[in-house]
């Protein structure tokens, strides 16, 4: 399964690079390694590799750092491992990293290695935009509930009818330059994607509101109305599942 | 006669929101009460189309500006309301809730404020409670 499969090792512990690599090496793959700050700087993120291993606690530089880097270069399918001491540990410090990645405990077999590899584990839930935060949330609504499972459905359903009614509306106000039209647009789902906690254009939504409001920078609309939307069909689309 | 005045003791409350999230969001809440009967719409013009039994409370979104000048705005909605009945217990929801709204809207006696958010639910109840003695 691994043979001919080119591997980016990240790993700075020279008695584990050599174990890993070698491991590696034995099942057929071609590995490049990474084992110096030095060395990541020159390494291209876009040159062709088919799955990357990354110590996250790599020497003087943040292995997690570099695992954001390369999941946002290469996409939410590129397989991604996360290599640890304890995964209890980077779990209860870095709470979504198993959303980033795939986590390998050290020291880890082969044999588990190429199990990971054939369960495609990896989960990846994130937007680019924003690696740090989920897309929505429904914990504000959940908690509105108290427990009424049909309201938290309604509320949903209620959401992924409007939400798409109301971009179009901003959407062909923005075509048309009619701002005070995207205003009252944005101004009406305002409260909705609060309540939906989607939080990664919140700061987009209120500049949007303000400048259409007081007619200033007016070049940034489209750019704003583009990303609100973009983030909002995501939504929509997660939601339906 | 048990049955008509057990009509008549329920209050009607109306509803005008245009986010439907809202309208269900508020319409979930109020029918909770015992003795209250909920009527739900989406604009000013909606409700005053409607031939309908007087509200005892008016649930009203002060924005209900859709951009295009063509819709009745939440406080021209709650004049004609007050011009009808100048006791009438109204409620105005908005997004926004700060001093100079507050200040604008002082002159209105028996106007109260909620805010659009999270906590509505909590602020429904104690308002309905203020409001209707219920």
């Amino acid at each position: 399964m691994l043979k001919n499969k080119k591997i980016l090792l990240v790993e700075s512990n020279s008695v584990n690079r050599l174990l890993i690599s070698s491991v590696l090496s034995e099942s057929g793959a071609y590995v490049q390694i990474i084992a110096s700050e030095e060395q990541l700087e020159e390494f291209n993120l876009g040159e062709e590799i088919d799955i990357a291993i990354i110590d996250l606690h790599f020497e003087g530089a943040n292995g997690l750092s570099i695992l954001k880097k390369m999941v946002v270069r290469k996409g939410g399918d590129f397989p991604v491992f996360g290599m640890t001491n304890s995964i209890e540990e980077i779990k209860v410090m870095q709470p979504n990293i198993d959303k980033l990645c795939t986590l390998l405990e050290k020291p880890f077999s082969i044999e588990n290695f190429k199990q990971l590899i054939n369960k495609n584990s990896l989960k990846v839930g994130l937007t680019h935009e924003s690696l740090e935060e989920e897309l929505f949330s429904l914990v504000k609504i959940e908690d509105m509930s108290r427990g009424n499972e049909s309201f938290v459905q309604r509320m949903i359903g209620i959401f992924v009818d409007d939400i798409p009614k109301s971009m179009d509306k901003i959407l062909l106000a923005m075509e048309n330059k009619d701002y005070s039209i995207i205003k009252a647009g944005i101004h009406r789902i305002k409260p909705s994607l609060k309540m939906m906690c989607i939080n990664s254009i919140e700061s987009d939504v209120e500049k949007l509101e303000y400048n259409c409001e007081q007619m200033v920078s007016l070049e940034d609309v489209p750019f704003l109305v583009s990303k609100i939307n973009n983030v909002l069909i995501r939504v929509v689309e997660s939601m339906k599942k | 006669m048990g049955v008509l005045r057990s009509i008549q003791a329920k209050k009607n409350v109306f509803i005008i929101d245009d986010s439907p999230t809202y309208r269900e969001l508020l319409n979930n809440e109020i029918t909770k009460f015992e003795g209250v009967i909920t009527h739900v719409f989406s604009s000013a013009e909606e409700c005053f189309e409607n031939d309908l039994p007087e509200p005892a409370l008016v649930i009203l979104d002060l924005y209900l500006d859709d951009g295009s000048g063509s819709v009745m705005s939440g406080h021209d909605a709650l004049r004609q309301f007050l011009s009808l009945n100048e006791n009438l217990e109204i409620v105005l929801v908005s997004a926004e809730v700060n001093e100079t709204l507050l200040e604008e809207y002082k002159l209105y006696r028996g106007v109260d404020f909620i805010l659009k958010s999270e906590t509505i639910s909590g602020e429904i109840k104690d308002v309905l409670e203020k409001k209707l003695f219920i």
